[in-house]
């Protein structure tokens, strides 16, 4: 037989953890090789000792388990990340894949499944259950599905002077410029042009162009 | 000087006093008036203030409940059900049944935990944001009611200020809970979008219609909270909420929030 798989585990509840060890032990090909009480503890003593498998807690105090597994998968390329907790969300799920996470288990599987998820894991790389495929799935799905467009761009109306207006303000004309080119007077250019920084909500010109390019109102 | 110049003196200088002392009467009266404003604005700004705290130390103290609930527990719970497993492997043909059934209650009792934990405290509202947050929210509300909740975003990635954000998932779910109620509604469809400037959740139900009404009834009522919270909690973060009849039937309600963002 090849070496065991070394197992690491961390989780700030050693009630859970010796559970855990101890619905591991019948299995030959597993070695718990040490515990962490947090992230912080895990990467400490990762420094010295490296597992094949990390158990990995979500919730936990000073490093939590979101903040370990991207220190982990970067520090770490292989070293594979088992999430073990409580958080059943589709949301967490697929954060904490697209963050590096080789599998996602509820703190309530069955030891079998655990077990199951050690191995597969270390054999293949990665171990999906139905929640982990569910959550990708709806993202596929969500992705070729018609979302809801952003309306905002013509949330504010411009009349077609103040659109003139603002296209030459944004071409860097000043008022008297802008009043020869539409045969306006200056104040009345200075009234549009006031006009348009209430409806904008802005304070000056420059928050005026700033507005028109990150709406799309001029090219 | 003659008698009629004294008297005609006397009398410009009374007039005048007159004026003088009119005039500092109303200065007076208008400041006193003024004072009464800035009070009350005071006033107005201090009860935000105590609504806000008081909004605040219902908040936390919900999330220790919460994170208690769900992390304690929860683990603890957890562990049983491990426990379970070794029994079951040693135990009788007999008692292998009854050891089953008691793990599959524990794992009732878990998922109970989960909805009860996530509605007192939303975990991800922290970790992901107001958007995964409310996605998060559906999913749950699916998993336990027989009503259909859709959640639509355009995807946007703009961050929300931490206070903003939880006050807009309490009235979201405020909203949900009334829609439950009051309005006999199959599907519920909440749509989240943001431009840089604003924020715009609508909260879209297919029922009787009825939402707005009952709302605004339930102000009237001693004990009832719906709208109160509702208005409230926009009100400390600057954002409003508006009712529309749908089209064809249900509500329409959309919450916006300007300046959403968090300030760095």
């Amino acid at each position: 037989m090849e070496h065991p798989i070394r197992v690491a585990i961390a989780d700030d509840h050693k009630i859970f953890r010796n559970g855990v060890i101890n619905s591991l032990t019948p299995y030959q090909n597993i070695q718990i090789v040490f515990e962490a009480e947090d992230g912080e503890h895990l990467l400490s003593i990762m420094e010295e000792q490296l597992p094949d498998v990390i158990l990995m807690d979500l919730k936990m105090p000073k490093m939590d388990g979101i903040q370990a597994t991207i220190k982990v998968r970067a520090k770490y390329p292989d070293v594979k990340i088992i999430i073990l907790t409580m958080y059943e969300d589709d949301n967490f799920i697929l954060h904490l894949v697209e963050n590096g996470a080789n599998a996602y288990l509820l703190k309530n599987s069955e030891p079998e499944e655990i077990y199951e998820a050690i191995c597969t894991t270390f054999q293949k790389g990665f171990y999906f259950n139905e929640n982990v495929n569910l959550a990708l799935l709806k993202k596929v799905l969500h992705k070729t599905k018609p979302q809801v467009k952003t309306t905002f761009k013509d949330e504010i109306e411009f009349s077609e002077r103040e659109k003139e207006v603002l296209k030459l303000i944004c071409n860097e004309h000043t008022t008297q410029e802008i009043s020869e080119k539409l045969y306006l007077s200056p104040r009345t250019v200075e009234g549009i042009r006031q006009k348009i920084l209430e409806k904008m909500n802005v304070k000056n010109s420059v928050g005026i162009v700033v507005y028109a390019f990150r709406h799309g109102l001029v090219e | 000087m003659n008698f009629v110049e004294i008297i005609l003196i006397g009398t410009i200088v009374m007039f005048m006093l007159g004026i003088f002392v009119v005039t500092l009467v109303i200065l007076q009266q208008k400041q006193v008036i003024q004072y009464k404003l800035k009070l009350k604005d005071k006033d107005l700004l201090l009860q935000k203030e105590m609504l806000r705290a008081a909004l605040q130390g219902q908040e936390s103290e919900r999330k220790r409940i919460s994170e208690d609930l769900h992390d304690e527990v929860g683990a603890q719970l957890s562990v049983l059900k491990l426990n379970l497993n070794h029994l079951q492997q040693q135990a009788q043909d007999a008692q292998v049944d009854r050891i089953k059934e008691t793990k599959e209650f524990t794992d009732t009792i878990i998922q109970q935990l989960r909805f009860i934990s996530q509605s007192l405290h939303p975990q991800a509202l922290e970790n992901l944001g107001l958007s995964h947050a409310l996605d998060s929210f559906c999913n749950l509300m699916n998993k336990n009611k027989t009503i259909a909740i859709h959640y639509k975003t355009d995807g946007n990635k703009y961050g929300v200020d931490k206070e903003k954000a939880l006050n807009v998932y309490r009235v979201v779910q405020e909203l949900i809970n009334n829609i439950l109620k009051h309005a006999e509604a199959q599907n519920i469809t909440i749509t989240y979008q943001a431009s840089p400037q604003l924020l715009k959740i609508t909260v879209e139900d297919d029922g009787n219609g009825r939402l707005a009404g009952i709302l605004e009834a339930s102000k009237q009522k001693q004990g009832s909270l719906g709208l109160k919270n509702i208005e409230s909690r926009l009100n400390i973060i600057g954002g409003n909420i508006n009712f529309a009849k749908n089209t064809t039937k249900g509500t329409i309600a959309e919450i916006q929030v300007a300046n959403f963002q968090p300030t760095i």
